[in-house]
This record gives structure tokens, sequence and C-alpha cells, in this order.
């Protein structure tokens, strides 16, 4: 049974997650100077996880698939109608809806933690930059990663809870997106993993709270 | 005889409208029980809340002895859902669909889909989206019935097909019916599907169970009767179980539940010329009585069951 729910959940959401992957390789080669596309300058970044543009093209992506991500996981389901064949099967909501957001969580922590660890692992290599690289440097972008399972959770929220126009049913992203702002931006590493931590699990509860009781 | 479903007073209400309005309703197991209503009537809802797909605001609900609003994993392996516009993942094949199902039931009869994809030549490899509505209804029929369930809940499962179609999904729900003896619900706008399967009808008005009865006993009990009078007919019409009035020059008819002496009395009191009594086949029936102005429908069905099997009850 989990293993149908796990494969329904991936080959729904692998046009997604192949685009993912696609504009992860592009940011890769962009920011490491290797040449895929006729337009790209090759040029590389010139100094790794302090001055250069990856930061802002992994949020694009991070963020991008997360919102998207969630959204198709959840609301696309609803507006579908298919909930109401999937919910009647003999499985609780509480493994159904964990099953997504385990494959949703797991989809996007591993294309931007892929993404981000492959950038580091250019970086730390001799050679490829003119600049001093250390691995405590990557800190701050894998806090930076972490804090968009928050917004994920905020997206998926925001399809399953009932609303009745677009501004209240995008609260929870919004205020997702602030919480992972901050969590993203505190100067302690490890105060921005407890805030996104803390804010995953208590989004976690909520998303719980609201596929036992909302209608379909 | 064990009751499938039991709801009691359920209500639901959306943006402070009452959609369903205190439905009790018992569905013997073993029946087929077809719930009728114009659209917008409740049925859905209904269904929805029986179904665990809606919370109910109040009263309760009961399938196969479990709260609907918690059926356990066991308890739903028993329960077969159509929801309405069968819903189902339109990128699966139809090989797809089964397998993806199938995983969820330990116990599921290959055979009979095999049967009912051969009989309806649907091959394994189809998309679910490009089959036609029909065909969509009678895949989702198949998934529906192998793992063998005691209960079928199918909600307007045959809204949308043409009338070839709908003859053809009935025939596949008759056969069914007639091979396993299961207690099957379903909902219906078209009295035509729920007078060849249903042997008990339950009719929604406004949210309102109106009707709970055989479905015999419905079709005999709405009459029509044509008053010819020699000037205008009255304005006030004062006859116990009216459910419409219709008035064309001199002469008035009314539609009535039951037509017995205090009925009669009733119409002579008004001295028309001529009375006409007339039957009213079921869909007539069905019109007139879902038609009727909604506040003045009279209760009639199982109180009238219940009246009738007292006095059977008395005379023995």
């Amino acid at each position: 049974m989990l293993k149908a729910l796990v494969l329904k959940e991936l080959r729904e959401s692998a046009g997604l997650i192949a685009v993912a992957v696609l504009v992860a390789v592009l940011i890769l080669a962009e920011t490491t100077g290797f040449v895929l596309l006729p337009l790209q300058s090759g040029a590389g970044s010139l100094y790794p996880f302090v001055n250069d543009s990856f930061s802002r093209y992994f949020c694009l992506l991070a963020g991008g698939l997360a919102i998207m991500l969630g959204f198709k996981q959840s609301a696309w389901e609803l507006w579908q109608g298919n909930y109401f064949f999937l919910l009647h099967r003999p499985a609780s909501r509480q493994t159904i809806f964990g099953t997504k957001l385990a494959v949703g969580l797991v989809a996007l922590l591993l294309i931007t933690g892929c993404l981000l660890q492959l950038y580091a692992l250019w970086a730390a290599m001799p050679g490829k930059h003119a600049t001093p690289f250390f691995w405590t440097m990557t800190a701050g972008a894998w806090q930076l990663w972490i804090s968009f399972s928050v917004v994920y959770l905020g997206a998926f929220l925001s399809g399953v809870r009932p609303g009745r126009w677009f501004g209240s049913r995008l609260l929870p992203l919004a205020a997702s997106s602030a919480i992972a702002f901050i969590a993203a931006l505190v100067p302690w590493w490890w105060l921005g993993w407890a805030i996104a931590l803390v804010a995953s699990a208590a989004l976690l509860i909520v998303i719980s709270y609201y596929v036992e009781q909302r209608d379909y | 005889m064990t009751d499938a479903i039991i709801t009691e007073r359920l209500t639901k209400h959306y943006h402070g409208r009452r959609v369903v309005d205190s439905l009790s309703l018992r569905v013997p197991a073993g029946s087929v029980y077809g719930l009728l209503g114009r659209n917008g009537a409740g049925k859905s809802t209904a269904i929805k809340m029986l179904m665990g797909m809606v919370r109910q605001d109040s009263g309760s609900a009961l399938l196969l002895g479990e709260d609907a609003a918690n059926v356990s994993n066991a308890t739903r392996e028993r329960i077969a859902y159509l929801a309405e516009g069968h819903p189902l993942y339109g990128w699966m094949t139809i090989g797809q669909a089964v397998e993806f199902t199938r995983a969820f039931y330990p116990r599921w009869n290959d055979v009979l889909v095999d049967q009912i994809l051969d009989h309806f030549e649907l091959s394994r490899k189809q998309r679910y989206r490009r089959l036609s509505r029909g065909q969509q209804a009678q895949f989702s029929l198949a998934l529906a019935v192998a793992p063998d369930p005691e209960l079928l809940v199918l909600d307007d499962p045959t809204l949308g097909m043409d009338t070839v179609v709908r003859r053809d999904f009935l025939e596949s729900l008759i056969q069914i019916i007639q091979r396993q003896g299961r207690t099957i619900l379903f909902s219906s706008h078209i009295l035509g599907d729920v007078e060849r399967v249903a042997d008990r009808i339950g009719i929604l008005v406004g949210g309102v169970l109106r009707v709970d009865c055989r479905t015999e006993t419905f079709r005999e009990s709405v009459r029509k009767i044509v008053l010819e009078f020699v000037g205008t007919p009255p304005d006030a019409i004062d006859v116990p179980g009216l459910v419409s009035c219709r008035q064309a020059g001199t002469s008035l008819e009314l539609v009535l539940v039951g037509y017995d002496n205090a009925q009669r009395e009733a119409v002579e009191a008004m001295r028309p010329q001529t009375i006409e009594v007339l039957d009213l086949n079921l869909e007539d029936a069905f019109i007139e009585y879902t038609r009727g102005p909604r506040r003045s429908l009279p209760l009639f069905a199982t109180e009238m069951e219940d009246a009738q099997s007292a006095r059977v009850e008395g005379a023995a």
C-alpha cells in the first residue's frame, strides 16, 4: 500500500521534479563555469558562498519548487476531485497525507541538497577559483536549504486548508515564507535550523488537523 | 434484518443554508435503496456525510455498525463508494489503476475485473482520461466490486450518460446485485434508473427526506384529482396531503398523497361538478412531488407505512 502511494506521488510530481532537476543542472553549470548552453558566460563564481549568484538562483529554484510541489500535492488533487477516490481507500488519512508529505519533502530536500552539495564540492576543489574556501562557509547555505521545507509545508497547508478567498487561503504560505525568511537570515546557523524545524513540526500538526477535519 | 446504514437527524449547513435537514434514514441490509431528488436537493452532501468526506453539523450516521465519520480500515474494505463523476487519476492506464487500487485490499477478485474489462472491451493499456464517460463508469464499478464489498454507495452514477450507456450501466448494476445480494444505496435524479433497480426509495426535497418507502408504495400513493367547476374554482384549498394545485380555466388539478375518505370529503366539500381520479406513473408522481411547494409537501411515507402496518397488526 505504501509503495503504491509513494509511486503515485512520484508519478504525479515527476514532471515538476524533472523540470527542477533540469534547472538545478543549469544553475550548477552557470555557477561553476561549465558551459551547457550557447548564451552562458562560462565565468563561474569568483568567491563561492560569500559573493556569488548561487544563493539567488538557489532561492528561485527551491522557492519555486517548494510552492509548486506543495500546491500540486494538495490543491491539485482536491480540484480534480480525486480525494473522493483516494480517501475512501482503507488507509488512514494520516498515512495518505503523511506519504504525500514525505515524498514532497524528500524530493525538495534531495534536489536542492544535491545542488548545494555539488556546488560546495566544486568550490572545495583546488584550482577552480582564486579565493579561499572552508566548509564552514557553507553553513549559511544549508540554513537556507532547510528553511525551504517551511515554505513547502506552508504551500501544502494552503492547499488543504479551506479558505473563502485567495487572500485567506494563501495566509499559511505567506506566514511560513516569513518564518522561513527569518530562519534563513538569523546569524547563528543552529538557531536558523531550530526555527525551521519547530515551524515545520507546527505546520505538520496543523496539516494533520485539517486533513482530518475538513470537508472534501 | 439488520440495517446497513442508519442515520439519525443528520444535518449539514453550507454558508448558513441548511443543505441536509435532520435526515433520519435506515437502509436494510440486502436492499437496493434509491435516493432521489432534484439537483441541489442534498443527495450528494448526504452521501458525502455517510462516506466521511463531509462532517455533519449535528446528528449521527452508522455504516455497517460503525460511526460514519470514523470508519475503521477493516470496515472500509467492505464498503465501495463511487463518487459523482467517477473521479480517478486521468494519467493512469486501466492496468495502473487496477494495480494501485488492489494494493489497498487483502481480498481482490482479479477474475471479475478481467471479466468486466473483457465484456466492455477495455484494454489495460488505455488511459483513464481517454475513456468515454460510460466506460469510466463501468471501469469504476469494476474497481468498486473487485474487493467484494458488502455495501455499495453510488452517488449519481449515471450522471451525464446518454440513454444507451445508462441502460448498459444499470444492467451491470443489476447483475452485480443479483449475483451477490449486496446492499446498495445510490442517488439519482432520473427516476427511470431508480425504478429499474431500487426496491425502496427516499426522496429529498430541499434537504428534507419527504419520502421513505417501497417504490410501489410511492407509485400507488400519489394521485392526481381533476375537478371541474361550473364557475371559477375556489382559491382556498384545504385538502389533507396536498402536494400541488394547478388551475386551468374552470378546472382544478390537485396532486395528493393518498386518497382516503377524509381527502374525498374535503374535495367534495369544494362542490365541483365532476371529480376525476387519475393514477400517476412513477415518473409523473416524482415530478409532481418534487415540483410542489416545499413547505407544504406532506411527509407521508414512513408514517403511512407505519400506519398501514399498525392497521394490519390491529386486524390480526
